[in-house]
């Protein structure tokens, strides 16, 4: 009869072996959900915004031919997709997130920053 | 004619009592991870409107400085002059207040510990101090002294 076999149950291996996926999966979802929840700026992203704009509306001020001058972060100069009139400073920090994206005229851009 | 019941082999009371552990394990490792995500979209909250707030004050307060005509620094009161109204912003009790017009001063409720005017090759500078989680942020302000500052002061020392 079908009903009277014996079917072997789990060793101690396969349970434990389960417990390790199921807690596996369990941190997976909850790195997955810290890194998805937390702030895309953060706090110290934000104050370094805030010098950059600072030192960028000071600069546009600037009747000086010098250089825009950041030791708090790089930035890298870009075309900008919408006007050929523009160009677009982005401001990075140390680990690779945008920190600010400043527009420019292009003769601007030519007296200050290229 | 009557069926003979088959009798199926019950767990022992051993097997039960590890399946209810490990069920048991289980349900607390979710119960954690629930509580933990909860904790955490409640912090990610509380962040996220923190710097919303921020965000709002300081691009007004760009807005405020880039609009205006004149600034003055005058006992502690930063008046920020445009062409219909003058701005006022001081430090009370370590918070940032501001004043708009003839309206009372209201807390901006930022903290600030310094409102000053530097003079950095020859240009000025208004330069605010927030403690920043441990730091310092300093949101700085270069401003050309003209004509418009010295009408706007006349005016000012006429009230």
């Amino acid at each position: 009869m079908v009903l009277n076999k014996h079917i072997a149950g789990s060793g101690i291996a396969e349970v434990v072996v389960a417990l390790a996926i199921i807690s596996i999966c369990f941190t997976v979802a909850s790195l997955v959900f810290i890194r998805a929840t937390s702030a895309p700026m953060k706090f110290q992203d934000v104050r370094i915004q805030t010098e950059i704009q600072s030192e960028v509306l000071m600069h546009m001020y600037d009747e000086s031919d010098e250089e825009l001058n950041l030791a708090s972060s790089g930035y890298r100069k870009e075309q900008d997709l919408n006007s050929d009139q523009l160009e677009q400073c982005v401001f990075e920090g140390s680990d690779g997130r945008i920190l600010w994206i400043q527009q420019w005229f292009s003769f601007q851009t030519a007296k200050g920053t290229r | 004619m009557m069926r003979p019941a088959n009798n199926i082999a019950a767990f022992t009371l051993f097997e039960v009592t590890m399946v209810l552990a490990i069920m048991g394990i289980l349900v607390s490792i979710i119960a954690i991870t629930l509580n933990r995500f909860n904790e955490q979209l409640k912090n990610s909250t509380q962040v996220q409107a923190e710097l919303n707030d921020w965000y709002l004050f300081r691009s007004n307060l760009w807005r405020e400085l880039y609009q205006s005509d004149s600034l003055k620094l005058n006992k502690d009161i930063l008046a920020i002059y445009h062409s219909s109204d003058s701005i006022l912003y001081t430090i009370e009790d370590d918070t940032l207040k501001r004043k708009s017009g003839k309206q009372d001063w209201a807390s901006t409720h930022f903290e600030a510990s310094g409102l000053r005017e530097e003079i950095l090759d020859g240009k000025h500078q208004f330069v605010f101090e927030f403690p920043w989680k441990n730091e310092v942020m300093h949101l700085r302000y270069s401003s050309k002294k003209t004509i418009k500052n010295q009408v706007d002061t006349y005016f000012d020392s006429l009230q």
